[in-house]
């Protein structure tokens, strides 16, 4: 007996620390642009609570980065459809498809914080951190698409979250806001 | 504050010496009419060539070794192994500490330290001391920086993300090698990592070491801390971020570092080469 109430609080007191923390390291897009830059985002779901921190290191001075998670995969060269040198936000939206989750002013829901995403400091770096409640953000994930034509895209009722795979596009040089500059693939590095 | 030192480092950027990196080559312009020929690197510098029959093998997939004056004009440049080239050896050339003769040494050289006053930068004061354990006493000391998590942050309120000392490696005379941080402004004697790290961390929280920058930056909620050594040059994390991105590497105590520093930490000018 003492020990399955040692078992139960064992398995209640593991179950309560759940954690989940995906990483996406950028490559660099466009970097005759902008040189070599640098950051990540990371997502820690823990329980009901999610954290997302995003870091991008030698942007262009004070600009806004617009920067969203997609379905697709990140785009590289081959990319270039035109052979212009740059890959522009069309040839990378082929590849990156649709968004599921913004990194702008609330992660809660897609609609909410709409484009308020973070802006770089005087030296192109910024730190976004974002808190939300995991159910909230799902519930809304799994609300009626009020834009069907947008690429701001939904899951289906009995749809997971799969983070794995999926990708983050920055966006955004003083010149240009919509060029992709970074793009990073999320991979699973921790799961208790 | 932090950001004004930032700022200013940057600004210092374009009189420091020469600059020495590996990077790929993203494209090459040759020009027209005896225009130099431009090679666009991956890091994001530009840098002007002459003699053309160097241009003969450039491929864009090959590691090179680029070493530029401070107009990036190519001094030097060399294939580079790929084995050199992994991110994981972020210390280019490799970085050789004194090793301090006894503790006794270690502790005079700590009792030499100066001393700060009032709120000042840690990286500001860390250099001052490194850059006098060199100049007084010859001795290439190491940085040690102490790292804290978005997560240590988070759940202990706390008010610093990076803390930063010099370091130095004691032949102990019992046999063997210790590492002892040079902190005067929190510790009273050269102490080991452990006992220093215990200044600041609560509990019997484990600091991993980590060999790059990114190694912290990139998982705020994976550990509560970690530590990262570096050369006695590095001022502050900005350099150990563009040692990794860009392969900037500083191989020598930075004037302008020093000028922020001195001043900063100690109200006091710097005031050049000490005898």
């Amino acid at each position: 007996m003492r020990y399955l109430v040692i078992f139960i609080i064992f398995a209640i007191s593991f179950n309560t620390y759940a954690e989940e923390i995906y990483l996406a390291k950028f490559q660099t897009l466009n970097g005759h642009f902008n040189g070599t830059i640098s950051g990540s985002t990371t997502f820690n779901k823990i329980e009901d609570k999610l954290y997302v921190f995003s870091r991008l290191f030698a942007g262009t001075p004070e600009t806004w980065h617009m920067q969203n998670i997609y379905t697709g995969r990140c785009p590289d060269e081959r990319d270039d459809t035109n052979f212009d040198g740059t890959i522009d936000i069309n040839e990378a939206a082929f590849v990156v498809k649709n968004i599921i989750i913004p990194l702008d002013g609330d992660i809660n829901s897609q609609m909410g914080g709409m484009n308020i995403y973070p802006v770089g400091d005087m030296y192109g770096s910024y730190f976004y951190e974002k808190e939300a409640k995991y159910s909230n953000m799902m519930k809304d994930l799994k609300s009626p698409d009020t834009n069907p034509d947008d690429n701001i895209i939904k899951l289906e009722k009995n749809e997971k979250l799969i983070l794995e795979g999926k990708v983050v596009l920055v966006q955004g040089t003083s010149v240009d806001k919509t060029l992709p500059i970074a793009c990073g693939t999320f991979r699973k590095i921790r799961d208790n | 504050m932090f950001l004004i030192q930032m700022f200013l480092l940057l600004c210092s950027l374009p009189v420091m010496a020469n600059t020495e990196l590996i990077t790929r080559i993203h494209d090459i312009d040759y020009g027209n009419n005896g225009e130099d020929t431009l090679i666009f690197l991956e890091s994001g510098h530009v840098t002007r060539i002459q003699n053309k029959s160097l241009l003969i093998g450039l491929d864009k997939k090959t590691n090179w070794k680029f070493k530029l004056d401070k107009s990036h004009r190519i001094l030097d440049m060399q294939i580079v192994d790929e084995k050199d080239a992994d991110p994981d050896l972020s210390l280019p050339e490799p970085y050789n500490p004194t090793i301090v003769r006894s503790g006794r040494d270690a502790k005079y050289y700590f009792n030499q330290s100066r001393i700060s006053r009032g709120e000042t930068q840690c990286f500001n004061r860390a250099h001052v001391w490194a850059y006098e354990l060199w100049k007084n006493h010859k001795v290439k000391s190491q940085k040690i920086f102490l790292f804290f998590s978005r997560k240590y942050i988070r759940e202990h309120n706390f008010g610093w993300w990076f803390h930063v000392a010099p370091m130095l490696i004691v032949d102990e005379w019992l046999g063997g090698k210790t590492e002892k941080v040079v902190d005067p402004r929190y510790i009273t004697a050269p102490r080991g990592i452990d006992w220093w790290i215990g200044k600041f961390v609560s509990g019997d929280l484990e600091c991993p070491e980590i060999k790059k920058y990114s190694e912290y930056a990139d998982y705020p909620y994976s550990e509560n801390c970690y530590i990262l050594k570096a050369p006695m040059y590095i001022h502050q994390p900005l350099d150990l971020e563009m040692l990794e991105v860009w392969g900037v590497q500083k191989n020598d105590f930075a004037i302008p570092d020093l000028e922020i520093a001195y001043k900063e930490a100690f109200q006091m000018d710097y005031a050049g080469e000490l005898q």
